[in-house]
């Protein structure tokens, strides 16, 4: 019971960007608690998926590393009416995102926070000379979805956009 | 209560970014010495949105203090200004859109330099349909070939100063 509500509480995390956990997850810690996720009632809505990128392990590592201080580091502000009962409210919220990369041993790590909450990782190690493995904890929509847009294009080597935050 | 440097850091930066938007939004005084080019892509939006860059300028302290300088409204393909020498400088790049039915969002880039006398810069910021980009080339005096400015926040400020008194 307890396990699940603790997966309840990461993925509405990660899928809406709602809830503010009580533990602060370390990017090991939380690919675990995806992995167990996988299993949960939020299976269907998470994705840990691994394909096999063609460059070089070293490059896409350098890739990485440039591109998310470029583009995950930030902070986004928004705004909007919302209807509280009779009346329409502005409502604001602010996020502040940061990636955190670690490279150890032949393997990079990159974990996206969002308001200090781990939203997306993304694992890679190399596959031989010329191609690397990558694997990515996300969920299937929100906020994990759009990063993934972006850092695909990055790690394949099709695209070095910035993700669009707010539409 | 006593906030940590970093979440004091964050709080300096909204409340003056707050200070330079909200209420008094400051053109960036002009100078002679022009040693920086900015040169903008926008889509502009669409009919039912409007998007918009621009660049917030601080002066940031030793003890890792923003203080808000003026806005440089990115407007017009190409934008020369002077960045002032051997200053640290903040760049918050705020890409903003705002929609017929109310909602306004906007996401911010930083980047933190001290510009150098001899040094010219270039900006490119991008602000299209699928995505937005703020990146910066440093060229020596005589030299086509740059070097390509690392993104740093403020809270990286914070963070080396906090490393170097452990």
């Amino acid at each position: 019971m307890l396990r699940a509500m603790t997966s309840g509480l990461i993925f509405s995390v990660v899928l809406f960007g709602c809830a503010t956990p009580q533990k602060e997850y370390s990017p090991k810690e939380w690919r675990e608690a995806m992995k167990d996720g996988k299993s949960s009632l939020w299976g269907p809505l998470i994705t840990i998926e691994a394909f096999d990128a063609p460059r070089p392990y070293a490059q896409i590592a350098e890739t990485l590393r440039k591109k998310s201080k470029e583009c995950l580091d930030l902070t986004v502000h928004s705004s909007g009416m919302v209807k509280h009962g009779m009346y329409w409210v502005r409502e604001n919220s602010r996020t502040d995102y940061k990636p955190i990369l670690t490279t150890e041993k032949g393997k990079t790590e990159l974990t996206v926070h969002g308001n200090k909450n781990p939203l997306y990782g993304l694992d890679v190690v190399p596959a031989g000379r010329n191609a690397s493995r990558v694997t990515v904890y996300r969920a299937k929509m929100g906020v994990s979805n759009t990063i993934h847009s972006a850092v695909q294009g990055w790690v394949k080597g099709d695209s070095v956009t910035c993700p669009r935050w707010n539409g | 209560m006593t906030l940590p440097p970093l979440a004091l850091a964050s709080a300096c930066l909204a409340a003056a970014l707050l200070a330079g938007c909200a209420s008094g939004m400051k053109t960036y005084p002009d100078s002679d010495q022009k040693n920086t080019v900015v040169r903008v892509k926008s889509d502009r939006g669409s009919f039912f949105t409007r998007t918009r860059p621009d660049i917030h300028l601080y002066s940031v302290s030793s003890a890792c203090r923003a203080e808000y300088l003026g806005t440089v409204k990115l407007d017009e393909p190409s934008i020369h200004i002077g960045l002032p020498i051997g200053q640290t400088v903040l760049l918050a790049f705020e890409f903003s859109s705002s929609s017929l039915g109310g909602n306004q969002a906007s996401s911010i880039i930083e980047m933190m330099t001290t510009p150098r006398k001899g040094i010219r810069y270039e900006f490119e910021v991008a602000y299209q349909k699928k995505s937005y980009s703020a990146t910066g080339v440093e060229f020596h005096q005589g030299q086509s070939q740059g070097r390509e400015m690392e993104h740093r926040r403020l809270r990286d400020c914070v963070e080396n100063k906090k490393k170097a008194s452990l």
